[in-house]
């Protein structure tokens, strides 16, 4: 059963990545990343993280992909049109690098994880909380000066100078 | 614990909170605007001062943080370059007219993302402190909004920032499957069988490695360095040349110490040192074809973290303590060469050619000096800061059986001396051209260089002061 | 039965491949920075299969970083990305090239 679920959602997942890098439509991109951010939210799931699972949709899909739909929406900007003739460099690179990677992946990494077994976590958010405060506590106060500069810093490029 | 490991970040704190309190005073209180820069320089001499008064206790904050005396030196030369390029700024700020409390808030925030990077034995900090880091960058490289060509830094340095912390990432993120821990120190062993779990951990350092060579810009993850440090406000660059690329290589010496127990390692050390290798060639090649000396300082960047590395593949505590002095004397005679820059410019959407330098060093004699004797410094020529440093790199190599390494840096040495001369040619040896540019050069900027041209010729004749702290720094690390 | 370790792991390196073709091919802007995302998600992905096979939390504790400092990148990058529309009426990054790369 768990694996039937797996099987529907990577599958998914894939397909509708590959939309989002694909299509020229900024819009078509974003709505179609949301599915893909949901099936990994599905994927937590399946590995015990519930608290992951539900951040994952709550922060991805409500806010990280409204903020970019909303920008899409605002600046209404024309598509733009894909010549890659002019960047051969890159268009190689953008090609070889993932398929290498994903090579790599499967040469390298998947068989040495084959034999060990899984054993189970369950990634409540009272678990998590607990340790966000207690031996992250220092990272956790970090992140919170990160998002104080994140904020200035989209604040500073965007307000007009008087 | 919470009051005693708080007062061990008291300098970060005080950095965090001034940073802030600028920020707001910037809409509270505009008629501070020009002492935005005084205050935020003086609230890194404070936590200067706090750095160097607190004791050093070692593991904190439940083993995330190592406040030990690598700390303490990293911390000294980041708060340094801080220091120093807050001054910078105030000269560029106002004649950009954006002297805005945000930057300087901003450029405090960075400084503390480094420093927690600097002192951290925790992926998930080191990751952090990195980003911490990299998002005040990103503003501050865009900063001078109205700039297409700031934009472009801006545009670029995020992507690529990006890019590479998720490559950073992917790398923590194999670490952790192979050892079950994001703590740098209780890595050793590997939980599955070391021939598996082996690979797996290589494929992540490897990506680790990558993701802090982009931010180091060395080849060949250095193709953003160029435009990045063309198109930011010159005292950003500044900062942007030295305080990420300290803090990324005492996460890679880190990084080394902690999984040197390891038997794949020697592969792993071959790969720096290609990497040093091609960093030095590459970047001293290319900079001989620059003509603006911004980029021209963008490639011997990408050259002296080639050099540095040598001193990471040697390794060792004098492998490790000659980075240090590295990172010191580089940190000097980049600042002390973009302070000139930023004095010897017309407008920030012309370029920094060198040939406007023709005949500079007869009517501005000061300022030309200072570029003088950091270019000289650059190439390494005594009685300078750079010698002593590529000395103890080069002899830390030797000493540890990697001579043909030394020798192609003195090589690259050699080669790199011809484009760091054309430049003092320039001031000195070619006439005053008919139209003289105007060049405004305001006295904080010539502070700024004069200091560091002090620091250049003092570290350079006594290098004892600095190299005695390196060592005590490096004897921490475990070898 | 659950799905073992490696499923996940491959799925996780396909989106990542995916992401950083992303970044690398397109020329929009909002593409780029969806590239990103993607790759952000799949190292998320592979953290949380770790933290399943080694039975502790850590690495469910750095995906709640990661998600974090995803919304801070992401906040940055597209107030950059208006900047940028505001100055060149387009979100085309390959017309950010005054500069030679």
């Amino acid at each position: 059963m768990e694996l039937i679920v797996f099987a529907a959602t990577a599958a998914l997942a894939i397909v509708s990545a590959c939309v989002a890098v694909v299509h020229r439509q900024p819009v078509v991109n974003v709505l179609s990343l949301i599915v893909t951010f949901f099936c990994v939210a599905v994927n937590f799931a399946l590995l015990g993280a519930s608290f992951l699972a539900a951040a994952q949709i709550l922060v991805y899909a409500g806010a990280i992909l409204v903020l970019f739909l909303f920008v899409v929406m605002l600046l209404n900007a024309p598509v733009v049109e894909e010549n890659e003739a002019k960047r051969p460099l890159q268009r190689w690179g953008g090609i070889l690098l993932p398929l290498v990677l994903l090579a790599g992946g499967a040469a390298v990494l998947t068989p040495t994880l084959l034999a060990t077994a899984a054993t189970p976590t369950d990634g409540t958010a009272h678990a998590l909380g607990r340790l966000l405060v207690g031996p992250h506590l220092f990272a956790f106060e970090l992140v919170s000066v990160l998002l104080l500069a994140a904020l200035v810093a989209a604040m500073v490029l965007v307000k007009r100078k008087q | 614990m919470p009051i005693n490991d708080l007062a061990t970040i008291l300098p970060e704190l005080l950095l965090v909170l001034v940073g802030a309190l600028l920020a707001l005073a910037d809409s509270l209180a505009p008629s501070l605007r020009p002492r935005f820069a005084l205050l935020a320089a003086v609230a890194v001499a404070g936590a200067t001062v706090l750095r160097w008064a607190i004791p050093l206790p070692g593991r904190v904050w439940g083993g995330v943080l190592l406040v030990d005396p690598m700390a303490r030196f990293v911390d000294s030369y980041i708060l340094a370059a801080l220091f120093l390029c807050a001054l910078l700024a105030e000269p560029y700020l106002a004649r950009t007219g954006a002297r805005f409390g945000e930057f300087y808030a901003l450029l405090l925030w960075a400084g503390v993302g480094a420093m927690v990077m600097a002192k951290s034995d925790n992926l998930l900090v080191i990751f952090v402190g990195l980003e911490l880091l990299s998002i005040s960058l990103y503003a501050l490289n865009a900063f001078h909004t109205g700039n297409v060509l700031s934009l472009e830094a801006g545009w670029k340095y995020l992507v690529v920032g990006g890019f590479s912390a998720a490559v950073l990432l992917f790398g923590v993120a194999l670490l952790y499957g192979a050892t079950g821990t994001l703590s740098l120190a209780s890595t050793p062993a590997p939980s599955a069988p070391l021939a598996s779990g082996g690979s797996l951990l290589l494929t992540g350092l490897g990506l680790v490695f990558a993701g802090l060579a982009f931010k180091l810009a060395l080849a060949p993850f250095h193709a953003w360095a160029p435009d990045v440090y063309q198109g930011s406000p010159t005292p950003v660059t500044a900062f942007l040349s030295v305080v990420p690329k300290g803090a990324a290589l005492v996460v890679l010496a880190r990084l080394v110490a902690a999984l040197l127990p390891l038997a794949a390692l020697p592969r792993w050390t071959g790969l720096l040192a290609a990497v040093a290798v091609l960093s030095m060639t590459l970047g001293n090649l290319v900079a001989i074809a620059q003509r603006d000396l911004k980029r021209m300082l963008a490639y011997s960047g990408i050259a002296h973290m080639g050099y540095a590395l040598v001193g990471l593949v040697a390794f060792g505590q004098d492998g490790v303590a000659a980075v240090l002095v590295y990172l010191a004397a580089y940190t000097l005679m980049n600042i002390a060469a973009f302070a000139v820059v930023s004095a010897f410019s017309e407008g920030e959407e012309e370029p920094h050619l060198i040939t406007d330098l023709a005949g500079q060093g007869w009517v501005r004699p000061g300022l030309s000096f200072a570029l003088a004797v950091a270019m000289f410094s650059l190439a390494g020529i005594p009685p300078t800061v750079g010698f002593a440093a590529k000395f103890l790199v080069f002899r830390a190599a030797v000493l540890n059986d990697l001579v043909w390494l030394a020798v192609v840096g003195v090589l690259n040495s050699l080669v790199s001396v011809f484009f760091y001369v054309r430049v003092v040619y320039y001031l000195y040896m070619r006439p005053l051209p008919k139209r003289q540019p105007q060049f405004s050069e305001p006295v904080l900027v010539r502070l700024v260089a004069g200091l560091c041209a002090v620091g250049i010729f003092l570290l350079g004749l006594l290098p004892g002061i600095v190299l005695a702290g390196a060592e005590v720094a490096a004897r921490t690390l475990p070898r | 039965m659950t799905v073992p370790t490696n499923y996940f792991i491959l799925l996780a390196t396909a989106l990542f491949a995916i992401g950083a073709a992303g970044v690398l091919l397109r020329r929009n802007g909002i593409s780029i920075l969806l590239g990103i995302e993607i790759m952000l998600n799949a190292v998320n992905l592979a953290l949380a299969t770790f933290a399943r096979q080694h039975g502790n939390l850590d690495g469910q504790v750095l995906v709640f970083f990661v998600m974090a400092v995803a919304a801070a990148e992401v906040a940055v990058g597209l107030a950059l990305l208006v900047a940028i529309f505001r100055r060149h009426r387009s979100i085309d990054v390959d017309r950010l090239n005054v500069m030679r790369w």
